[in-house]
């Protein structure tokens, strides 16, 4: 069996000061303080070089979880384990939180707005994070980026061009080359092609298969769309307000789903 | 337990349709037979006596409801199927465990040549091996070279249905469930992939076997487990020796 790469226990968002009763709420609402539960005592476990999904409705937490994970936002409570770093991630001090971050991990947004700077061309963006990773020789730099960009299918002719001036499928693919740059252990893909028209999805839908594959990358994916969990991962969770309300093999969740929210979820499937 | 690989006892299988008011459907129930090493175990019953049912909580697409599936893998401590880690089922899946479904789900923009080799790089054969056996399994299967690049979601359905048995086959599993491999396809191919099921069972794969045809299912099956309604009716040797 393959090692795990990443343990989380018992993580927690709650917005709001929070209260005894939070953790036990049925929705993400707690009724007694009226503090917000986005993230609730999720527990999971990331093995190597596997995708796996997370699914759920607008709202049941699947985005805060992995900005968690990637530092973004701070957990209220929980704990998480790297499998070289023995410690709770957490519980590191903010430097060595940013080089985790910079030199173990990846992300890709929904929104190439989270992701990318505007202000700097397309290849800065990407060197920025290699800048990151401590990478100081320009040419090394340039010389990385042609082959993040021949590896992510982006044309180099447009390296140097603002990134505001990108299609919305390049500008994920920049997402993309930047969240490899630092050969990361760990990808979060947070719907990295919704809103994108169909067949630019499948290309970069493929892409992310190919990557995975080469690069034997672990992978949490989040998405709401069925069709983008079953071609690319292997297992799933499903969340909802807050939590995770099922885990299983993606084509048993797909074919046999056993929570009623899963069931009409599935049914939901056009 | 040198001599079974597969022990199910008390297995049932339950839907719980939420979305109709809590409608509880038994594909079977309380289902208790071993399967003996490279032994070939037909099962045969009517559609929905469930059949596919079983095959597919053996190889969890379903969540086996109650009961356990002891899986007795060569050289390792056996391990229960039906509870283990999904981690532990992929990796069996990988290496261990080969399915043909009734119905193939080709994943699309993948080569039916991409699609064979990759259940054998997922075993541990390299890359050029892997593609060398893939083109040979495909060959055999009378898929022919000019489609080896093509997608099997433009395929026929007999074509699709011979990509999906041909990575099922290839990588020779130690267990293979076959539910109705051959119910789409025409006579000829229907010879051809009867012959490949046939040699690896001479290799000494252990299978389970759904066939639509009786006779085929005569000619391979050591014994023959009969579903009636979810249960199991009987299970006998079969003479195929006539």
């Amino acid at each position: 069996m393959r090692d795990w790469i990443l343990k989380v226990e018992n993580l927690t968002k709650i917005y709001g000061d929070g209260c005894p009763n939070c953790l036990k709420s049925e929705t993400n609402k707690c009724s007694f303080c009226r503090a917000t539960i986005a993230v609730n005592s999720v527990s999971l476990t990331l093995y190597g070089g596997e995708i796996l999904g997370i699914m759920g409705e607008s709202g049941s937490g699947k985005s805060t979880l992995v900005r968690n994970l990637y530092f973004d936002i701070p957990p209220t409570l929980g704990e998480a384990y790297l499998n070289k770093e023995r410690r709770n991630i957490f519980e590191l001090n903010s430097q060595e939180k940013r080089k985790l971050r910079n030199f173990n991990m990846g992300m890709v947004y929904q929104s190439p707005y989270l992701g990318l700077n505007f202000e700097i061309t397309a290849g800065g963006n990407v060197a920025e994070k290699l800048l990151m990773a401590n990478w100081r020789s320009y040419s090394n730099i340039r010389r990385r980026l042609i082959d993040l960009f021949e590896k992510t299918e982006l044309p180099l002719n447009r390296m140097d061009d603002f990134s505001a001036t990108l299609s919305g499928g390049m500008q994920q693919r920049i997402q993309i080359a930047k969240a490899l740059a630092n050969n990361p252990e760990i990808l979060f893909l947070d719907e990295p092609t919704s809103g994108l028209d169909l067949s630019v999805q499948a290309r970069l839908l493929d892409l992310i298969k190919k990557i995975q594959q080469e690069l034997k990358i672990s992978i949490i994916l989040v998405s709401h769309d069925l069709g983008v969990i079953r071609l690319l991962a292997g297992r799933v969770l499903v969340m909802r307000e807050g939590r995770i309300i099922e885990s299983g093999l993606t084509d048993q969740i797909l074919e046999d789903p056993q929570h009623p929210y899963t069931q009409l979820l599935v049914n939901s499937m056009l | 337990m040198q001599d079974i690989i597969l022990e199910i006892r008390g297995l049932s299988k339950k839907f719980n349709l939420h979305l109709l008011g809590d409608k509880v459907i038994t594909a079977f129930q309380n289902a208790s037979f071993v399967l003996k090493r490279g032994e070939f175990l037909g099962i045969s019953g009517k559609s929905g006596s469930g059949k596919s049912s079983l095959i597919k909580c053996i190889y969890r697409t379903y969540l086996p409801t109650e009961g356990e599936i002891v899986y007795y893998p060569k050289n390792r401590i056996p391990i229960d199927l039906a509870k283990c880690l999904d981690e532990e089922i992929i990796d069996l899946r990988h290496r261990k465990i080969g399915y043909v479904s009734q119905f193939f789900h080709a994943i699309p923009r993948v080569s039916c040549l991409k699609i064979v080799t990759q259940t054998l790089i997922q075993q541990g054969v390299d890359k050029d091996r892997a593609k060398r056996r893939a083109k040979n399994m495909l060959l055999r299967l009378l898929i022919p070279e000019r489609l080896f690049d093509a997608y099997p979601s433009t395929f026929s359905g007999g074509e699709r249905q011979r990509v999906n048995i041909a990575q099922a086959l290839v990588k020779k599993a130690e267990l293979l469930l076959l539910d109705e491999p051959t119910a789409s396809l025409d006579k000829t191919s229907r010879v051809i992939v009867l012959g490949e099921i046939l040699k690896l069972k001479k290799k000494g794969i252990s299978t389970i076997g759904i066939f639509h045809d009786d006779e085929e299912l005569k000619r391979f099956a050591d014994r023959i487990l009969v579903l009636e309604e979810g249960k199991i009716k009987e299970i006998y040797e079969n003479d195929k020796d006539h």
